[in-house]
């Protein structure tokens, strides 16, 4: 079974002209259960995205461990990674991007037309990226990890600068695409109310180096979750712990260099 | 673009009747008039000279053009990606850079003999590395972003190759293509002059020897125009194509 096992001991990153260091992680650990969807939350410069980086294995200048445990003897854990920009390449069509993500798999090969359809894309199979509104090359690159059928899904605010309609639908289909085939998700976001209606926990990171201020599980079952009184108030309560740091000296030491 | 087409044919055309108008004042065999360069072309052409020696020419020219293309876009690939090997061949690369193309190519008749192979290599190590500094540039420049997502998706070495590095890599290819037929095709002239029995650079140093003005104009008019040709029908077009996702 696919589950994550984080555990980085140090991590720093350099400063600029050799001025002194930045430390993002020490002793971070970070577990999360196979098929759980995990919304990592916390201001910018705290290490969201260099975690993602670290567990999809592209940062490797780390002491520790990245990740994903073995999702079973046969073969390599297969990655899904929705960047904070779309990164389609922009010499290839839509569908290539998204088929080269696939390999030669048959199955997901033949799924991609109906990944496009559900994301919303039918008719822009051969467009290149540059023709794509900022929202349409947003749904390619989630069709793109989509399609690759994913163990392990990284996603670093996906859904960033989408007007709000656009973005629900896309957490709806996200809901929608991770329930019929469910994988591991790291989801990094900004949003405090996207994190309650679509995680199953939601970790809240703080400071430099990075530390895990709240990590609280949601039971309300996600048709219930738009309105829920149990959801605004614990919204509430990590949005207070992200405002007012009870320690507040590491706070100050931390939050300022972000 | 079609009136700079105009414009240009235009330009040539006053340039031709300067050149009458010397060639009347002159009144030697040293400048001859357009009228004699052109009938000495057709003569050539004629009597299946002129096309031999051109088509030599440029069998040489493809040769040391797809020698030094392919070595410099591998060794400029892997001096660009991998530092070890920068650091190994960069000072190679500005001795070659620097050295004169007479040079290289006595040295390569010497060592090699006054062969096909010897002339062939000695234009394309004149044009390694230009080649190699321009892809090496290139190389630098590959976004990192395209790059993670090849590793991330699991493209593998050759499908990153193709599908992420190739194509930001054509911009500098294109240009190393067009600078390296433009110093090719001169460089080729002198390997044929110092070393082979044939070709347009052969042809050219007989006239030379012979005060043959008529002639030389004739073979270099005639070799100019083709590779006009080979611009504006193969590295144009490849251009265009090349880029066409930026619409």
């Amino acid at each position: 079974m696919s589950m994550l096992d984080i555990h980085i001991d140090h991590k720093v990153y350099p400063g600029a002209n050799g001025t002194g260091e930045t430390v993002v992680f020490r002793d971070f650990k970070l577990r999360a259960a196979a098929n759980e969807f995990v919304c990592l939350f916390g201001p910018s410069g705290c290490g969201k995205t260099t975690l993602l980086n670290i567990v999809a294995g592209l940062d490797t200048d780390f002491q520790g461990r990245g990740g994903i445990s073995d999702v079973n003897d046969r073969r390599q854990p297969r990655i899904g990674y929705v960047f904070q920009e779309p990164r389609l390449l922009p010499w290839r069509s839509v569908r290539d991007n998204i088929r080269l993500a696939v390999q030669n798999d048959p199955v997901r090969l033949a799924r991609i037309d109906e990944l496009m359809a559900i994301v919303g894309l039918t008719g822009l199979e051969e467009a290149y990226p540059r023709q794509l509104s900022a929202g349409q090359a947003r749904r390619a690159a989630l069709a793109r990890a989509f399609a690759t059928a994913p163990d392990l899904l990284l996603m670093d605010e996906p859904f960033v600068s989408l007007d709000d309609p656009a973005a629900e639908r896309l957490q709806g289909v996200l809901l929608d695409v991770w329930s019929a085939r469910p994988a591991t998700v790291l989801f990094v976001t900004h949003n405090l109310r996207e994190a309650m209606l679509l995680a199953d926990r939601v970790v809240l990171l703080r400071g430099n180096p990075a530390t895990i201020v709240a990590d609280r599980s949601i039971t309300v079952p996600r048709n219930l979750r738009p309105g829920s009184a149990e959801l605004r108030e614990l919204q509430d309560e990590m949005d207070a712990l992200r405002r007012d740091p009870q320690d507040t000296r590491r706070a100050g030491s931390g939050d300022g260099r972000a | 673009m079609g009136s700079r087409i105009a414009a240009s044919i235009l330009s040539l055309l006053a340039l031709i009747v300067i050149w009458a108008f010397a060639a009347e004042l002159a009144a030697s065999r040293l400048l001859p008039p357009p009228t004699v360069v052109f009938t000495a072309i057709v003569s050539e052409i004629e009597n299946g000279a002129l096309l031999r020696h051109l088509g030599i020419t440029l069998l040489r020219v493809a040769a040391s053009f797809i020698l030094a293309m392919a070595i410099g876009a591998v060794v400029g690939l892997a001096m660009g990606r991998v530092e070890v090997v920068d650091k190994a061949f960069d000072g190679w690369l500005i001795l070659l850079l620097n050295l004169p193309a007479l040079v290289t190519i006595i040295l390569f008749y010497v060592w090699f003999g006054l062969t096909e192979i010897a002339a062939i290599c000695a234009v394309a190590v004149n044009k390694i590395p230009t080649v190699v500094v321009t892809v090496r540039e290139g190389t630098r420049a590959l976004n990192p972003d395209y790059l993670a997502v090849a590793r991330v998706y699991n493209f593998g070495r050759w499908r990153t190759l193709r599908h992420v590095i190739a194509p930001q890599l054509t911009p500098y290819l294109v240009a190393a293509a067009r600078s390296g037929l433009s110093l090719i095709w001169k460089i080729v002239l002198v390997v044929e002059l110092l070393g082979r029995s044939d070709g347009v650079g052969f042809q050219l140093a007989l006239f030379f020897q012979l005060f043959d003005v008529k002639m030389i104009l004739a073979y270099t008019l005639a070799f100019v125009l083709v590779i006009q040709v080979l611009e504006l029908a193969i590295m144009q077009p490849m251009e265009r194509r090349a880029s066409r996702w930026r619409g």
